[in-house]
């Protein structure tokens, strides 16, 4: 719990302190090019479907290992609750 | 135990109205989310809502539930194909014109992918705690 509040206030800290020294360079690159490059005129879309591609393919890989397992855990708990019907 | 309750037509008559209009607005969200907030992840969870609406009414099992199952993993299977081979390859370049297509195509597929999925887990879920009862 500690921990948690250390590395919180420690993000916060970093930011008050260190947002205004970074580069401000990647939303203005996206906002100037994603509707000529990616030929969308919404940026978000844009991002989550080009800029950011891996992130929406491994969450789609995620979803379907989640319906994996939701399939397989459900299929082995009823046949753990048929077997102890028979005891 | 419940009949009453389950097989209300009041409830069913109020569903069969509503329906269409969140289908309609599911498909809204999938086909416009190229340029209006939205997309296939958010349009593909709205589609989910007619699959529970029919369990509130119907609780018996979902046939076809092993079909949209397999149509979960096709899509991915299409989802990663599209996707790896137009922008990770670098298709994008070599044929600009299909920059359109290939946007609202892998709108439509991840909300094809989303819908078939989440009704997948909310089919098994219901099943698991219906069958409590036997």
């Amino acid at each position: 719990m500690i921990c948690v509040a250390v590395i919180c206030l420690t993000v916060v800290l970093f930011n008050a302190f260190y947002a205004e020294k970074m580069e401000p360079s990647a939303y203005e690159y996206y906002i100037e090019n994603a509707a000529d490059e990616a030929q969308m005129p919404n940026a978000v879309t844009a991002i989550y479907l080009r800029y950011r591609i891996f992130d929406t393919l491994f969450e789609a890989l995620l979803l379907a290992m989640a319906v994996s397992a939701v399939v397989y855990f459900a299929a082995a708990w009823e046949k753990e609750v048929e077997e102890h019907k028979d005891e | 135990m419940n009949d009453g309750i389950r097989h209300s037509e009041i409830l069913e008559d109020i569903l069969q109205f509503i329906y269409p209009i969140i289908i309609l607005f599911g498909m809204y969200i999938v086909f416009t989310g190229i340029s209006n907030p939205g997309g296939g992840f958010q349009g593909g969870a709205i589609v989910v809502a007619i699959f529970m609406c029919r369990y509130l009414v119907y609780p018996d099992e979902m046939r076809g539930l092993d079909l949209i199952g397999k149509l979960d993993k096709l899509v991915l299977i299409f989802v990663l194909a599209l996707a790896s081979t137009f922008i990770l390859v670098g298709f994008r370049e070599l044929f600009p014109f299909m920059n359109r297509i290939y946007n609202m195509v892998i709108g439509i597929l991840i909300g094809i992918k989303v819908a078939s999925g989440l009704t997948v887990v909310f089919y098994t879920f219901a099943d698991i705690e219906g069958g409590d009862e036997d």
